[in-house]
């Protein structure tokens, strides 16, 4: 059985559930928004093994029945049922702990998981996450972080342009470093800050899937091209690249990732970043990439071995 | 006041902890003046200073409590947190403090998982000591170990005791080990064998486990730790001795 879990208005769970549901495969869709009406509960003996059993609207599912699961969870505390209420407050310490129980068993599980939470977690750190696409054989941007103004100040000298950005997977609009930033250049001392040397070039996304992939090329108005005018259109890679994405979709232990990647005006190829939990339905929708259709075969064929 | 690194130190262990902790104190007093330090995210921008180069980590410039420090030099890491808490950074506007600790704990993960050298416990993508491992991950693996678990039952991630076997003439039994000793008194033989297995299987030099015994020979697995427990003395000193 394929498990989803995540929110019926999320575009990436809501296309593949379209296309796995056409293609009739067995599927039991877990609504994150059903959060505060869940419960999972686990046993352990040496008896009787490890059972979990999963109950939501008066349906009860045997976990142990699920062989690969795609999950996109979201933050609960951001539901109306949470306005007002603080994370002590019961509903809270509830869901919090079905949330944490679920996420416990289908790592420990021996389902394949898109994607477990350690190859996940690799991205909440983009400095470590570069430590391995590096070791996977790709180029990786000029990086540096400090919180000492000086040596911000000597790198931004050496680097010539440079941009700023989050060293966690919290969200951050990519800025460029201009001469108005430098006068707040004193405010790393509070907290370390990553600058990046800027790369000219093209912008890919490749998704991987398995062994299969699929790459966008990208022109845009703005430097982060998700804040801009647009334009993706579907493009095969070079042999060596492809293989390179592949093989650092197999050391991070993902089954399905969003690479990014820029092409330089002499043909080098640098990787940014790997997110893997990628919102792939932006890119499906705006280049016509068959990416929900390959998901779906993919968890498809995952069920039947 | 933070300890000074003495003029003929050549490395530098450091003890990464929360500043309520007196135990961490303690350890780094434990070791010889000069060859330790405390690293807080709460005295962070006051001990902590310098830039890492993502590709060439070993070149990066840091300073620790003023000291400049070569990367090569730090021999060895204590950590005693998972993770930083916004709280820590009381000197963060309050709305910036979830920001801040987000980018510090992906800064210390990084930074930790490079650094080369003895580390309790090496860090893992969950947790700046150890895998920090949820009950129901770490239970699949001990038992697969043929590593007898205590029956659990646990609903929306609370134990709810009801898988326990009987309530009484229970016995408990808490065992740490480091490196290759077990710290303090030697504990049964069959529990030394599944202390030193598990250390194994999860990779970390610390670990600290209780066991549940319900007849004589017989102990369940009940409880696995793998941030150091620093506030016994007796750790403290299996610590040091661990890096000497």
């Amino acid at each position: 059985m394929i498990l989803l879990w995540g929110l019926k208005a999320d575009a990436p769970i809501n296309m593949v559930r379209l296309e796995l549901e056409k293609a009739g495969a067995d599927v039991f869709f877990l609504d994150h928004r059903k959060i505060f009406h869940s419960d999972i509960e686990y046993t352990f003996s040496e008896k009787t093994g490890i059972n979990c059993i999963l109950k939501v609207d008066g349906i009860t599912l045997d976990l142990n029945l699920i062989n690969i699961a795609y999950i996109r969870p979201y933050s609960f505390l951001d539901y109306p049922e949470m306005d007002g209420k603080a994370m002590d407050d019961p509903m809270a310490i509830k869901a919090s702990g079905f949330e944490l129980q679920l996420m416990a068993w289908l790592n420990a599980s021996d389902a394949m998981v898109i994607n477990k939470a350690d190859p996940s977690a690799t991205n909440n750190s983009k400095p470590y996450q570069l430590s391995l696409i590096h070791k996977a054989g790709f180029k990786v941007p000029e990086t540096f972080i400090s919180n000492d103004a000086g040596q911000v100040k000597q790198f931004l000298a050496r680097v010539g342009n440079a941009v700023y950005k989050s060293i966690s997977s919290v969200r951050s609009i990519v800025h460029e470093v201009g001469s108005d930033h430098l006068q707040f250049i004193d405010d790393v001392q509070w907290c370390p800050t990553l600058f990046q040397k800027v790369v000219d070039g093209v912008n890919y996304r490749v998704h991987v899937i398995g062994d299969e992939l699929f790459a966008v090329k990208i022109t845009s108005d703005r430097l982060d091209y998700r804040y801009g005018h647009t334009i993706m259109v579907t493009e095969g890679l070079p042999v060596e690249i492809a293989q390179k994405c592949l093989r650092l979709n197999e050391i991070l232990g993902l089954h399905f990732s969003g690479i990014d990647l820029m092409r330089t005006a002499d043909d080098k190829w640098c990787c940014f970043e790997v997110n893997a939990s990628p919102g792939y339905s932006y890119f499906e929708l705006s280049s016509g990439a068959p990416i929900s259709i390959a998901l779906a075969k993919f968890m498809m064929a995952a069920d039947r071995s | 006041m933070p300890a000074t690194r003495a003029s003929n130190a050549s490395a530098l262990i450091l003890v990464i902890s929360n500043i309520a902790n007196e135990a961490a104190a303690s350890l780094v007093d434990s070791f010889p003046l000069g060859a330790a330090s405390l690293i807080t995210a709460s005295a962070f921008h006051q001990s902590f200073k310098g830039g890492l180069d993502v590709s060439d980590f070993d070149s990066s410039q840091i300073k620790i409590n003023g000291a400049v420090v070569p990367i090569a030099e730090i021999s060895g890491v204590v950590t005693t947190i998972c993770s930083f808490i916004p709280p820590e950074f009381y000197y963060i506007q309050a709305a910036d403090r979830k920001y801040v600790c987000a980018e510090m704990n992906a800064f210390f993960t990084f930074f930790l998982s490079q650094l080369n050298c003895k580390k309790i416990n090496p860090p893992s993508v969950r947790s700046f000591s150890g895998p920090n491992l949820n009950k129901i991950e770490w239970i699949k693996i001990a038992s697969e170990a043929n590593i007898p678990v205590w029956p659990v039952n646990i609903a929306n991630s609370i134990d709810t005791g009801e898988g326990a076997i009987g309530k009484s003439k229970l016995k408990f039994h808490t065992c740490s080990v480091i490196g290759s000793n077990i710290i303090g008194r030697k504990p049964p033989g069959t529990l030394e064998h599944y202390m030193f297995d598990l250390q194994r299987i999860f990779d970390v030099p610390f670990l600290t486990c209780h066991f549940i015994s319900n007849r004589p020979g017989k102990y369940f697995l009940a409880e696995m730790i793998t941030r150091p427990d620093i506030i016994p003395a007796a750790n403290r000193g299996a610590i040091v001795n661990y890096f000497s």
